[in-house]
């Protein structure tokens, strides 16, 4: 399959380039890019954030926001039928006809307004010309297909009735209904749970035997990509370093860019805190209930339980792994014990009770307890310079402090995380992810807390980015003796940091123990689930039925 | 080192300011129409600014005997030119001409009327049509209409400014208490601004204009009533989605108050909707006053302003140049105020000028 002669190639993209055109200059997206696709083989590009890979799956549908997006040269031939630059008419006859498509976000990819039968209909009555009836039909088949239970009493739901697997089930029928020569996936997993994802990965993989599709994969994770990819192109910058087969690139990867990509997995462990360490953050059940109500008294008929009866402890050094899938009530827990949201139960932070206490009394223990967001976009303020975002709490808790001390105090901290202090009067638009995240840490470590909530520090970076934040939190703890829960859905991420770990799931603790104990033998079902589906990106057919949807 | 760092500064007039607002300026900027359209609006309000030198029945300058004279600004008695009466001295009086053009000499405005200055001299009837004397003829009084429209242009934009900035005032900090606190305080504050919003602002007019004789002070304090209420809507929503943003949080997990949280972190946020609002809401301003005085129940009776030459150019068909002359001055600066409001919206546009 992965041998096929060139001339017998399904897509030919040669020599594709793509610019963008703004107000103030033209950026080059992709460069000179050439790649075949060869009937029934899935080709997977590779790349991290910002790399081009997106904007050339694009291309081939021809769905960039032209005229600000144009192609300097290139020539994409699909079945010897010319799609660069071709007649709107004609690129509809092939866009969900032959070629079909896949989009990260299923929440913003289906209509609200319309149920899903017959978004379902819409396409095989474009483009097959099919009766409403026949339509129907054939959308419940591909329900069927697409493995979604009860199809029959599904087909009449809107989206938002829909989890997002569910959704993304959906959208698959959609891009497959009129059996497409090629589907393009474009990140088809990426914002969805682990387990889910697995499911999906199997999905896709019998779906292209079954109906002998071709697949262009476009993804930054290399566990899809291994699992599903006969050929990988590995994509930076806008260009190709380096194309191979599966086994090739994995196996003797050439290109240092591809050995960096492949060793950046997490990996190591953090060390153990002393048995005699002091307690830090100490909580029984704490309880997060957001009361459900109804009627014109708007009495309360019950609870939404985000958070139900946990208790964790965190000593000093030591990290607590907290682990789950979205909505599971990880990032409630945390704002909860940093009493940032109300709750319920016992909070105690260096032995003081502060459940309770008013936020006047709470202000000064907040400079022991920090918190790191997930966005590193959303978490730093656009209006102002690093150094007044770092400087933040130092103008809260240390008014006495003069402007050069404060600087004085900026300049350090931005050294401990290795930011140049130099860049501290710029603006966070001019920083990299990774770095916005490092101005976060060092917001965070400036008053010398005692205690980090890391709620999903590394989610929104790239991989080689994520195993440099990883180094940079092991050393400060170290040098701090701090205290870290670290919240993440990436349970490699995890593995790595914690010493301990709670899995939960809507909101209630499923298997609470120690790291080494969880992931070689967990004992709840869930957790095996969750490991095997992270890890093996694989269910067991008894497992399946436990990520009910 | 030092140098290095400040060189990553913009600066704006003189003042440093952050690069976001370096790119807005410069968005504005690319923005043709929105641009030149702020410099001539602001060229017109310049000048009109300084009405009473342009416009006025008294020169600019005398010199008589030997001495400099200034009568704009300071009234002398028709004795000190050598005349009979003690009352201050009437320029336009050919008898006081004469007798300081003996002794010395005048510099007259550019136009020898202020806008309620009846002119005597007319050679026809009035409103009589434009000529040199006249440049866009007179109304129904005998009045200039040159100096009536630059007074009355005048009163105009400064009613809408102040009417604007109080509002908008009121507006953003009724807004930003009701978003960032949400829950009760919000829900009252909601409701009463839909029960204040369904009065009838015309009918409240009419009443007080049977009340008191309404002047520049009493239309903007009833108008202010019901204005602010614009902007609440959008501060309020910008409010309440800053809320949860992520640097709002940190802010408040770094132990920041309430009111460092607004100030510092929300309200710049808030801010960019209200200017969005700004030049639309002056427009809109400018069109009320107009129309109350269209309709006389605005400004007391004898003052310049853009309505009532609206309303005289209704009552004197005959005299087309009133009404035409009214409909185009409004026309120019409403059109100046939308073209600057769509460059004010381009320049805040997030999807070009932010990341």
């Amino acid at each position: 399959m992965n041998s096929k002669p060139e001339n017998a190639a399904l897509l030919e993209v040669r020599n594709l380039s793509v610019s963008f055109r703004t107000v103030v200059e033209t950026s080059d997206a992709v460069k000179n890019v050439s790649f075949d696709i060869s009937p029934g083989e899935t080709l997977a590009i590779v790349g991290e954030s910002g790399s081009g890979k997106t904007v050339t799956a694009l291309s081939i549908m021809q769905l960039l926001p032209y005229p600000n997006s144009y192609h300097p040269s290139g020539s994409i031939l699909y079945e010897d039928q010319e799609l660069l630059g071709a007649s709107q008419e004609l690129l509809q006859d092939y866009r969900g006809d032959r070629i079909g498509m896949i989009f990260q976000e299923p929440q913003t990819s289906l209509n609200p307004l319309h149920t899903i039968s017959k978004q379902i209909s819409e396409t095989l009555i474009i483009h097959r010309g099919m009766s409403k009836s026949d339509a129907a039909d054939r959308s419940l088949e591909l329900l069927e297909l697409v493995r979604i239970r009860n199809a029959r009493e599904r087909m009449n739901s809107y989206p938002h009735q829909l989890s997002g697997g569910q959704r993304q089930r959906v959208m698959i029928a959609m891009a497959i209904a009129n059996e497409p020569g090629l589907l393009i996936a474009d990140e088809p997993t990426t914002a969805l749970d682990v387990t889910i994802q697995a499911e999906i990965l199997s999905l896709l993989r019998d779906l292209q035997q079954q109906l002998g599709m071709s697949m262009l994969l476009i993804s930054h994770d290399l566990n899809i990509v291994r699992k599903l990819a006969d050929r990988i192109c590995v994509m930076r910058h806008g260009e190709f370093v380096e194309t191979g087969t599966r086994d090739r690139v994995f196996g003797s990867p050439q290109h240092a860019y591809t050995r960096m990509l492949l060793d950046a997995e997490p990996s190591g462990r953090s060390e153990q805190p002393s048995a005699a360490a002091p307690v830090i953050i100490d909580s029984e059940s704490v309880r997060v209930w957001f009361p459900v109500r109804r009627g014109v008294l708007r009495r309360t008929v019950g609870h939404i339980k985000a958070v139900d009866d946990v208790s964790v402890t965190v000593r000093e050094g030591e990290t607590v792994g907290v682990v789950g899938e979205s909505g599971s009530g990880k990032s409630s827990l945390a704002l909860a014990l940093l009493r940032l949201i109300s709750s319920r139960g016992s909070i105690r932070f260096e032995g003081e009770e502060i459940q309770g206490r008013k936020s006047k009394d709470l202000r000064e223990l907040r400079r022991g307890m920090q918190i790191v967001f997930q966005d590193p976009y959303g978490s730093l303020s656009p209006r102002m310079t690093v150094s007044e975002i770092i400087a933040e709490g130092l103008r809260v808790h240390e008014r006495h402090m003069t402007n050069s001390e404060r600087e004085q105090r900026v300049i350090e901290v931005m050294n401990e995380v290795e930011l140049d202090a130099n860049t501290r009067h710029r603006y966070p638009h001019e920083f990299s992810g990774g770095q916005r995240q490092r101005i976060s840490i060092a917001r965070a470590i400036i008053l010398k807390p005692k205690f980090i909530v890391l709620d999903e520090p590394t989610s929104a970076l790239d991989r080689s980015v994520q195993s440099q934040i990883i180094e940079l939190l092991r050393r400060l703890q170290k040098n701090h003796s701090l205290a870290y829960m670290f919240i993440s859905h990436d349970l490699a991420v995890v593995r790595a940091m914690s010493n301990s770990v709670i899995v939960l799931r809507e909101g209630l603790v499923i298997e609470q123990g120690s790291t080494d104990q969880i992931y070689d033998n967990p004992q709840d079902p869930y957790t095996q689930a969750l490991i095997s589906a992270a890890v093996d990106l694989e269910l067991s057919s008894d497992q399946v039925s436990w990520v009910a949807e | 080192m030092q140098d290095s760092l400040t060189n990553n500064h913009s600066r704006f007039m003189g003042m440093q300011i952050t690069p976001l607002a370096r790119r807005r300026i410069d968005s504005f900027r690319a923005h043709r129409i929105g641009y030149w359209s702020m410099w001539a609006f602001l060229v017109l309000f310049g000048i009109s600014l300084f009405s009473e030198f342009i416009a006025n029945d008294k020169p600019l300058l005398i010199r008589y005997d030997n001495n400099f004279y200034y009568p704009i600004i300071q009234s002398y008695p028709e004795t000190e030119f050598g005349g009979i009466f003690e009352a201050e001295a009437d320029y336009k009086d050919p008898y006081v001409e004469e007798l300081i053009q003996q002794n010395g000499w005048i510099i007259w405005t550019l136009i020898r009327y202020d806008h309620q200055t009846v002119a005597w001299n007319l050679p026809s009837p009035a409103p009589s049509s434009p000529d040199l004397e006249h440049w866009l003829g007179t109304d129904d009084q005998a009045r200039d209409v040159v100096a009536r429209l630059l007074y009355g242009f005048r009163i105009s934009v400064l009613f809408g400014f102040t009417l604007t900035v109080i509002s908008a005032i009121i507006g953003v900090a009724a807004g930003a208490v009701q978003g960032f606190f949400g829950g009760w305080l919000d829900l009252l504050f909601q409701r009463f601004i839909e029960v204040w919003s369904g009065l009838p602002t015309l009918y409240l007019l009419i009443i007080l204009a049977s009340v008191v004789e309404p002047n520049f002070w009493w239309l903007l304090g009833l108008l202010l009533l019901f204005s602010w209420m614009g902007f609440v809507g959008v501060v309020r929503a910008e409010f309440l989605r800053a809320r949860n943003f992520d640097y709002v949080r940190a802010a408040r997990a770094l132990g920041a108050k309430n009111s460092r949280i607004i100030f510092q972190h929300v309200l710049p946020n808030a801010m960019v909707a209200t200017m969005t609002f700004m030049p639309f809401t002056l427009a809109g301003s400018v069109t009320v006053l107009t129309s109350l005085d269209f309709l006389g129940i605005g400004l007391p009776p004898g003052s310049a302003s853009l309505g009532e030459l609206l309303a005289q150019g209704k009552a004197n068909l005959q005299a087309p140049w009133l009404g035409l002359t009214g409909f185009f001055v409004i026309l120019v600066m409403l059109s100046l105020l939308m073209f600057i409001g769509d460059a004010v919206r381009a320049a805040f546009d997030p999807r070009k000028t932010e990341q």
